[in-house]
């Protein structure tokens, strides 16, 4: 075989590379939107674990949740699990009414899994949906950090 | 060989970079940041090769820069704490192109127009390779015009569709007495 047959073989300059990377890119994307954990994300996939306080209104349903002024206040709305250990107030509901008023009930009668942040003059800044809050202490206590 | 080094290299970050983004659940941020970093670094340098009418380098480093750049926020936010702010749109509109629609197909369509216009650049086609830049351009503009704002209220995130307005359970239990 001559030098010039291997050439003609041979892919044009950089093909591989370009391939190679779409295709884990394409197969990433397509595990991700297939996975068990997308299913449970938020609705409105942007706020998914945005870490962004976007809220900026009196949290609701404050009487209800027995919420002391002066502290950050974690409401953790989900059925069946377990809550993260933080430094705050914590507060773990499975009540409809309250996932409702908190934007973390879908519309299929879904509650949770996901958290609230409640800063410590009372303000609702933050709400996602999270498969496992408990896991994600590090994230969370993040959040609170800057609701003191 | 500096190209193999290079290439191992990015490869070994951005394998630590998905699992640091795995262990948080946040496999979107990682995509949608990865995605376009990516083709805003791949599309720089193969614009900048045009321009100087050569061929553009080996896709690696470039596309691995623009993910870092694109992605800077989320670091400032796991090292330091930082929050997202909205002024983090600098860096590559790491705010408002969670708001795009589709995002992250959207961003693999861009991502592979990119790549698409570093090959014919690589290959000397240069209009071609500015046809598939353009293009690259063209999709991201649309689709940032197109993105909604921020939602600021709950009452403003129970118009989504798949959110509940009202209870529905409750409904349930009322109706069932």
């Amino acid at each position: 075989m001559s030098h010039d047959d291997t050439a003609a073989r041979l892919p044009a300059p950089g093909v591989v590379s370009v391939v190679v990377v779409l295709f884990a890119a394409a197969i990433g994307v397509g595990a991700y939107l297939t996975s068990s954990e997308h299913r449970l994300h938020d609705p409105l996939h942007a706020l998914q674990q945005f870490d962004l306080f976007y809220l900026d209104e009196p949290a609701p349903l404050a009487d209800q949740l027995d919420l002391e002024p002066g502290r950050p206040t974690l409401v953790v709305i989900c059925e069946r699990c377990p809550a993260p250990q933080v430094d705050a107030q914590l507060r773990v509901t499975d009540d409809p009414e309250i996932a409702v008023r908190y934007g973390l009930l879908t519309a299929d009668g879904r509650v949770g899994p996901g958290y609230a942040v409640i800063d410590a003059a009372g303000t609702l800044r933050y709400r996602t949906f999270d498969p496992a809050p408990a896991d994600h202490t590090e994230e969370i206590a993040v959040l609170l950090d800057n609701a003191r | 060989m500096s190209n193999a080094v290079t290439t191992g290299v990015v490869v070994l970050v951005e394998g630590y970079l998905f699992w640091r983004y795995q262990q948080l659940v946040a496999e979107f941020h990682f995509w949608l940041h990865a995605l376009f970093g990516g083709a805003i670094g791949v599309a720089a340098d193969t614009g900048w090769a045009l321009v100087r009418r050569q061929r553009p380098r080996a896709v690696w480093g470039a596309g691995f820069a623009g993910h870092v750049y694109a992605a800077f926020p989320d670091a400032l936010f796991l090292t330091a704490g930082i929050l997202h702010h909205l002024w983090m749109d600098v860096f590559a509109f790491h705010i408002v192109i969670h708001f795009i629609p589709a995002p992250l197909v959207t961003m693999l369509g861009v991502f592979a127009l990119s790549l698409v216009a570093w090959l014919l650049a690589r290959w000397q086609r240069p209009a071609a390779a500015v046809t598939a830049l353009s293009l690259a351009i063209g999709v991201t503009t649309v689709a940032l015009f197109v993105a909604p704002s921020l939602p600021t209220t709950v009452e403003e995130l129970r118009e989504v569709p798949h959110i509940a307005l009202f209870c529905p359970l409750r409904d349930i239990d009322v109706a069932s007495r």
